[in-house]
C-alpha cells in the first residue's frame, strides 16, 4: 500500500484523530468494564488509579490499532480516511517501500496520541502545541517533525 | 496557646472564657490585618499563641504566621489541610498537629515546622481525614471519612465497601492504639450491574466531625454520617458513646434510619440506590452541657435541623426540638455553641435549598438559643438574605464561638455578627464580601464564611472567610480582628 506522495490535508488528519479518539475512549470504557480494574476500594488506594487510566489509554490503542500500525503504518482512523504515516523518504519517492515506520518511532507517536487524554494540566500546553504545528507548510505536527514522519494520503 | 480542641474544651462547648471581646468593648473590634490563602474553600480554624498563629491552608499547607504583623514564619506544604490545627505541650517543647485530607494526620515541631510523623490510622485503603481530632494526654482520638463518598459517581464503581471509624493513636509515636469501624458487619456484595460490577454495602456511616471526651465518665461520643450504599445500617446518623481506653461501644443512639446517599445522586448516575438520602449527617460534634441543677445532659445538632438532648450514660433521648426545616447542608451543619451560666444552647441554622434532599416545612435561617432543660426557645435571631440569589443566602452553616455574653456567627452570605447572648441583638457585624489588601500580597476577596466558622482569643477576633463548595460564594481571606488598646 504506497502512498501518493501527497500529503493529507488537515481536515483528513483531524478527522482520523477525532475518530480514533472517540473509538479508543469507547473501547478503554468497554475494557475497564470487563477488568474491573477501578471498581472497588482497593483500586485507588495510594493513587493506583493514576497509573490504572494510562494503562487502559495504552493497552486500548494498542489492542484497537497495534496490527494496522504495524502491518500498514496505520490507525482504524487513518484507514477511514485514507491516510497513512510514512517517513520523509516517500515524500520525494512514492514508490519507496522502504519508507515503512519504524516500530519505536509507531510507539512514540502512539505516547503522543495518548497525551491527548491526559490533556489536563501542563500535559494541555504539550498537546497544543504538538498540534498547533500541523499550520506549518508541511503539515506535520510537532512529534512529525521529531521524529521525520509525515501522514499522506493514499492513492 | 489557645484552643485546647476543636470544641475549645473537651466538652465541645465552643464558649471561650479567654476573650477579652465583651457586650461592653465588641463595638471596638477593628481589622487588624489580612492573609491570602492559597485556596477558595478555606477550613482554617487556628492555633493561637503568644506571638504566632498557626493556621491549615487546604492550597498551601500549615503556616506560622506572627501574630502581630501577619508575617510569615515557616510553612510545612501539604496540599489538603483540613482539620483545625492541633497541639500537644510535653516539658518546653510543642507538637502540632494537623490533618492531611487523603494521607493522614501529621505531627510537627511547632518551632520550625518540621515534619515529626505521619500517621494514617484505620483499615479504609481510601480514607478521608476531614474531621479535626482530638488530642487528650498521650492519646489523639482521630474521625475517619472515606473518599467512596465522591468515586460512586463513576459508574465503573461497584458502591460500596468502606467504613466510617474512629482511631486513638499516640501523640508521640503515631502508632495506632485502637480503631473502631462505624459499621461493624464486612461489607457483601448486593447486585450486579451491566453484567460485570459488583455492587457492595452496606457502607458509609463517615465520622467528619470533631470527638467529645468526657474523662469522668472514660466516654469519646461522636456522631456519623449517613450510608454509602444499601442495606442501610444501623449505625449511620447516630451518636456514638466508646471507651475512651480501647474503643468499645458503649451505646449508640440512630436518630434517622435508611439514610443512603452518595455523590452520584446529584446528577443521577448508577450507583445512586432506589431510595436517596435525606443525607441528614451529625457534622456538629456532640457537646456536654451541664443543667443548672448540676446534671450533665450531651446535646447534637444534625443537618435534619433537629437538635436531640440525651442522657450521656445511656444515650436516652431527653428532648427533641426542630428549629430548622434542615436538608442537605444543615439545618445544624457544623456545630454548636452551649453556655451553661445562661442555660442556653446555641443553635446555627442553615436551611439552605439543596434541591431534593431540602427539608420540609419553611425555613429558618439564623441563630436560635434554646435553653438546654427544656428546648424550649428563648430568641431567635433570624438572618435575611441579601440577595434572591442561592450564594446571597443568610443561613449560617459554619460552627459559631461564644463568650460569656457574645455570640459570633458567620453567615453564608459572607456577614460577621457579634450578637448578645442574653437577647440575640447584632452588637457588631462586618461584611467580608470585598477585596483586602493582604499582608501576604496575595488577591484575596471575602465571599461565604462556612466550616469550621470564627476563633476568639484574648483581644483577637479570627475567621476565613469564602467557601467555593455546594455553589457557596468562594474566597481566599483570612481575617484578624483586634479590640483597640485600652479597650482590652
Amino acid at each position: 500500500m504506497n502512498g501518493s506522495g501527497e500529503l493529507a490535508s488537515r481536515i483528513r488528519r483531524l478527522s482520523a484523530t477525532l475518530l480514533d479518539l472517540g473509538l479508543v475512549f469507547c473501547f478503554g470504557l468497554v475494557l475497564l468494564l470487563v477488568t474491573g480494574w477501578l471498581e472497588d476500594a482497593e483500586d485507588f488506594a495510594g493513587g493506583g488509579s493514576s497509573l490504572t487510566i494510562p494503562l487502559l489509554g495504552i493497552m486500548s490503542f494498542l489492542i484497537l490499532n497495534g496490527w494496522l500500525l504495524w502491518n500498514y503504518s496505520q490507525t482504524i482512523g487513518k484507514r477511514i480516511t485514507g491516510i497513512r504515516i510514512v517517513t520523509q523518504t516517500v515524500i520525494s519517492d512514492p514508490d519507496d517501500e522502504v519508507g515503512k515506520v519504524t516500530f519505536w518511532k509507531l510507539l512514540i507517536r502512539s505516547v503522543f496520541f495518548l497525551l491527548i487524554f491526559a490533556s489536563f494540566s501542563f500535559f494541555l500546553i504539550l498537546v497544543l502545541v504538538d498540534h498547533l504545528w500541523i499550520f506549518g507548510k508541511k503539515k506535520q505536527c510537532l512529534h512529525d517533525l521529531i521524529l521525520g514522519t509525515s501522514v499522506i494520503r493514499l492513492k | 496557646m489557645e484552643p485546647a480542641s476543636w470544641g475549645l474544651d473537651t466538652h465541645n462547648t465552643r464558649l471561650q472564657i479567654n476573650s477579652a471581646i465583651d457586650v461592653g468593648n465588641v463595638s471596638g473590634l477593628q481589622l487588624k490585618w489580612v492573609y491570602g490563602l492559597a485556596g477558595n474553600i478555606p477550613r482554617s480554624f487556628p492555633l493561637v499563641s503568644e506571638d504566632t498563629i498557626f493556621i491549615g491552608d487546604a492550597g498551601f499547607g500549615v503556616v506560622a504566621l506572627d501574630r502581630e504583623s501577619g508575617c510569615v514564619r515557616w510553612t510545612y506544604e501539604a496540599q489538603g489541610i483540613a482539620s483545625a490545627i492541633l497541639y500537644r505541650r510535653n516539658n518546653n517543647d510543642v507538637t502540632l498537629y494537623a490533618t492531611i485530607r487523603e494521607k493522614g494526620i501529621v505531627a510537627l515541631d511547632a518551632v520550625d515546622g518540621m515534619q515529626l510523623w505521619l500517621s494514617a490510622p484505620g483499615d479504609n485503603p481510601i480514607p478521608m481525614y476531614s474531621g479535626t481530632p482530638l488530642v487528650y494526654a498521650d492519646d489523639i482520638f482521630v474521625p475517619l471519612s472515606s473518599a467512596e463518598v465522591g468515586l460512586a459517581m463513576s459508574p465503573f464503581y461497584g458502591c460500596c465497601e468502606t467504613s466510617g471509624g474512629m482511631a486513638s493513636i499516640s501523640a508521640s509515636t503515631g502508632e495506632t492504639n485502637w480503631y473502631t469501624r462505624t459499621i461493624r458487619e464486612q461489607p457483601e456484595i448486593t447486585g450486579r450491574r451491566w453484567l460485570f460490577i459488583e455492587t457492595h454495602g452496606p457502607s458509609g456511616a463517615p465520622v467528619w466531625s470533631a470527638p467529645m471526651l468526657d474523662p469522668k465518665r472514660g466516654l469519646l461520643f461522636f456522631g456519623t454520617g449517613q450510608n454509602y450504599s444499601l442495606p442501610a445500617s444501623n449505625t449511620s446518623d447516630a451518636i456514638f458513646a466508646v471507651n475512651v481506653h480501647d474503643g468499645s461501644t458503649r451505646w449508640i443512639r440512630q436518630f434517622t434510619k435508611d439514610d443512603v446517599y452518595n455523590l452520584a445522586c446529584n446528577v443521577g448516575l448508577p450507583n445512586c440506590p432506589d431510595t436517596v438520602g435525606p443525607d441528614v449527617d451529625f457534622g456538629a460534634p456532640p457537646v456536654l452541657a451541664t443543667l443548672p441543677d448540676g446534671r450533665e445532659i450531651l446535646l447534637a445538632g444534625q443537618k435534619s435541623g433537629h437538635v436531640h438532648a440525651m442522657n450521656p450514660d445511656t444515650g436516652d433521648v431527653v428532648w427533641q426540638r426542630k428549629p430548622g426545616r434542615g436538608g442537605a447542608l444543615g439545618g445544624v451543619h457544623w456545630g454548636l455553641a452551649v453556655n451553661n451560666q445562661l442555660s442556653l444552647v446555641f443553635v446555627p441554622i442553615s436551611d439552605i435549598w439543596t434541591g431534593g434532599l431540602t427539608g420540609k416545612g419553611e425555613p429558618a435561617p439564623g441563630l436560635h438559643a434554646l435553653d438546654i432543660e427544656t428546648g424550649e426557645t428563648r430568641w431567635y435571631h433570624m438572618r435575611k438574605s441579601r440577595c434572591a440569589e442561592l450564594f446571597c443566602w443568610g443561613g449560617i452553616s459554619a460552627a459559631i464561638t461564644a463568650t460569656t455574653d457574645l455570640v459570633f456567627i458567620g453567615s453564608m452570605d459572607g456577614m460577621i455578627e457579634a450578637v448578645s447572648a442574653e437577647s440575640g441583638k447584632v452588637l457588631w457585624k462586618h461584611d467580608t464580601w470585598q477585596k483586602y489588601t493582604t499582608i501576604n500580597g496575595v488577591e484575596t476577596e471575602g465571599g461565604a464564611i462556612d466550616a469550621h466558622g470564627p476563633m476568639l482569643v484574648d483581644d483577637l477576633l479570627i475567621v476565613s472567610s469564602g467557601y467555593a463548595s455546594y455553589g457557596q460564594k468562594p474566597g481566599n481571606a483570612l481575617l484578624v480582628f483586634k479590640l483597640p488598646e485600652g479597650d482590652q
